[in-house]
């Protein structure tokens, strides 16, 4: 048996620059992924990240492990290869609207089909974001955008009907702002055996931005979005009032909870037949809330198990194959160069000339100037600096358990920076490490070096990090504390959440907060 | 409207308060720390049939009990804080957030109508308020800031 190294997060951040545009759902997607993949308990190398064309199909990059930004579409083509080449991989398909329904609508429908053991994730922000604007399969009719400027005339793509139609053995829906519900959409799709379509509801904040608002505003989402849970009746509404059952005629309609009981509204079943999930698929906004969750979770036959199956027959029934004597065994030819044949057309002579791509589209970039929405400044560019922050309590990391312990106590704080000789920070002690590791199971502190109960993988930010930056790691990853550290790795002080959630208390309000 | 407002017309009860643990009453201290351990919550709410009569936070372990073995097998009765301060459901969320500013509470049990627990207010859940509301402020940022790109890049 191998030693089991314990990931972190933090390993699954590559060095690459994040190209996203700033306030691009993507980020929040990407940060889901890099959370989730710590908790699967599947080494680091058994990952790999394959997308096609797109914003979105960036992601590979952003994430350290193996990965293939591959060709336009086909992402399910070279993950269904890879995955018979090395069926213990845990493939990702990532892909877009564009890429996923439109260039590659073909190959999503058969890797479904096919049930081949991967999770595809289709973010959706209905629009063509990369190449600047057009409208894709998924825009709703009617839809104005440079390439249809009088709006669209057709029906759009529901991807979640499309792979339920292809018979998907697991289909799911989340929204990039509901980000604890994307976490747990992501480990159920990758704990699933075969094909798992996660549709997440990603904003475009310069191309579409707010295509998605009512799902993702506080003040409506509720009302908005029905939240599947298994065996559970479906329920929604703030106040969880309202209700969907089935009418008459095998459709949905809403009810209100004053009037029905709990009983008679419709009950959800992942392994239900698949018009269940159709069903659900179908419903809209404005007519219906829109679910989110887990439509269908099916077990069926995987495709690479059964190819591996066959080889595997074939091989004990015929012996092992001899690729020279196949190469000799009938119908060879051969190919002479161009050259040689005396015509030598030379590859690329009638494309245009290298040239840089915008310049052919002036103009039609970017209507604002500058980098950011002047919508949200205050968080995106008040600094933690701002906030004043005092000097966390520090010891040498040298020090004993008790000691370390004595020290928290003697200063009434839960957080503890432990430094090396050289003042560098270290590692942290906080109450969270000594619920998780001490209490209770350590007897004699004294004789315990506080180094081996310590959290030594430390997210740090410095001074100029924004306000924004230290709640997403707050919200995100439930960190109650971040040390700040300057460019040596010295820390200067500590952002508590109680300081976080004072200074929006009384110096933000929502009129320059969005 | 601000978002001081915006609080105001909240509800204790729409935050996310599911961050506790519930202990019976006569439950040894270190049954309780296990259980907070292994559920990962940072408070257990102790209760006797069902009613709220205290409760048992990572502080208190930090306090009273890591560096004291004497405690372990005490039930958790002996180190708990008895009949804590409480919210309604249906209380002002900003009046819930002063009180625990104001007392320096990290945790406040939420009581509903008929006096039974169904949450604990913490920081987190109003940190994951106020993320919710701004999420493209806060949740859609790269993993490290240094890694952010100041321009929109396009193709």
């Amino acid at each position: 048996m191998s030693e089991t190294i314990e990931l972190t997060r933090k390993d699954f951040v590559s060095d690459q620059t994040v190209r996203w545009c700033p306030g691009c759902g993507d980020y929040a997607i990407l940060a889901q992924m890099q959370k989730v993949l710590p908790e699967l308990g599947i080494p680091r190398e058994k990952f790999v990240f394959i997308s096609g064309i797109g914003c979105s199909s960036r992601f590979p990059y952003y994430m350290n492990t193996y990965g293939i930004h591959s060709i336009h579409g086909r992402a399910p083509t070279l993950a269904t290869g890879l995955k018979i080449a090395n069926p213990n991989l845990s493939v990702w398909v990532i892909t877009g609207d564009g890429d996923g329904l439109s260039i590659g609508g073909n190959h999503l429908l058969h890797v479904v089909r096919r049930n081949v053991d991967l999770n595809i994730i289709l973010f959706n922000n209905r629009i063509y974001g990369l190449t600047k604007g057009q409208y894709s399969p998924t825009s709703l009719r009617g839809t104005k955008t440079k390439s249809s400027p009088l709006g669209t005339v057709e029906h759009s793509f529901n991807p979640t009907s499309v792979v339920i139609g292809a018979e998907a053995t697991f289909v799911a829906r989340t929204v990039d702002s509901h980000v604890q519900h994307m976490a747990e959409i992501f480990k159920r799709a990758a704990e699933h055996k075969g094909t798992s379509f996660v549709e997440v509801y990603q904003n475009c904040v310069i191309f579409n931005d707010g295509t998605w608002s009512y799902a993702t505003d506080r003040n409506t989402k509720d009302e908005n979005i029905l939240m599947l849970e298994d065996g559970k009746p479906m329920i929604f509404g703030k106040d969880k009032d309202k209700g969907i059952r089935l009418s008459g005629y095998l459709e949905p309609e809403i009810v209100s909870l004053a009037n029905v009981a709990e009983a008679d509204l419709l009950y959800h079943n992942e392994r239900a037949p698949s018009s269940l999930a159709y069903m659900l698929s179908r419903m809209r906004q404005p007519d219906f809330p829109e679910p989110i969750g887990v439509f269908r979770a099916v077990e069926e036959p995987i495709y690479e198990v059964g190819v591996m199956r066959q080889i595997d027959e074939a091989i004990k029934r015929r012996g092992k194959g001899d690729l020279r004597k196949l190469y000799h065994a009938a119908d060879t030819w051969e190919v002479f160069p161009d050259a040689e044949r005396g015509n030598g057309h030379q590859a690329g002579e009638d494309s245009p000339p290298p040239g840089e791509f915008d310049e052919a589209y002036p103009g039609v970039v970017f209507h604002e100037e500058g980098g950011l929405t002047p919508a949200k400044p205050s968080l995106l560019t008040d600094t933690l600096a701002d906030l004043d922050p005092p000097p966390p309590l520090t010891a040498p990391v040298t020090i004993s358990l008790a000691e370390a312990v004595a020290r928290l106590k003697k200063s009434n704080v839960g957080f503890m920076a432990l430094l090396d000789n050289n003042d560098k920070l270290v590692g942290v002690f906080t109450d969270g490490d000594v619920l998780a590791k001490v209490a209770c199971q350590v007897e004699h502190l004294a004789e315990e070096k506080v180094k081996d109960y310590m959290t030594a993988s430390v997210t740090t930010l410095t001074g100029q990090a924004t306000i924004a930056q230290a709640l997403h790691l707050m919200a995100l990853h439930n960190f109650r504390h971040i040390p700040i550290v300057d460019s040596a790795g010295r820390v200067e002080s500590v952002i508590s959440f109680r300081s976080v959630v004072r200074y929006l208390g009384q110096n933000f309000s929502a009129g320059n907060g969005r | 409207m601000s978002l001081e407002q915006d609080l105001q017309l909240e509800q204790v009860q729409h935050l996310d308060l599911k961050n506790f643990t519930t202990v019976e009453i006569g439950t040894s201290v270190k049954k309780t720390v296990e259980k907070m351990r292994v559920e990962n919550r940072h408070c257990a709410i102790i209760v006797d049939e069902g009613e709220l009569v205290g409760i048992f936070t990572d502080r208190d372990i930090l306090r009273k009990v890591v560096d004291a073995r004497e405690t372990w097998d005490l039930p958790i009765d002996d180190l708990m804080t008895s009949t804590p301060l409480t919210v309604q459901a249906k209380d002002r969320a900003d009046m819930a957030l002063a009180l625990m500013d104001f007392k320096h509470f990290r945790n406040v049990p939420v009581l509903d109508d008929e006096g039974k627990v169904i949450g604990n207010l913490t920081h987190q859940a109003i940190i994951k308020y106020l993320s919710d509301r701004f999420p493209e402020s806060v949740y859609n940022l790269p993993p490290n800031p240094e890694q952010a790109t100041r321009q929109r890049i396009g193709a």
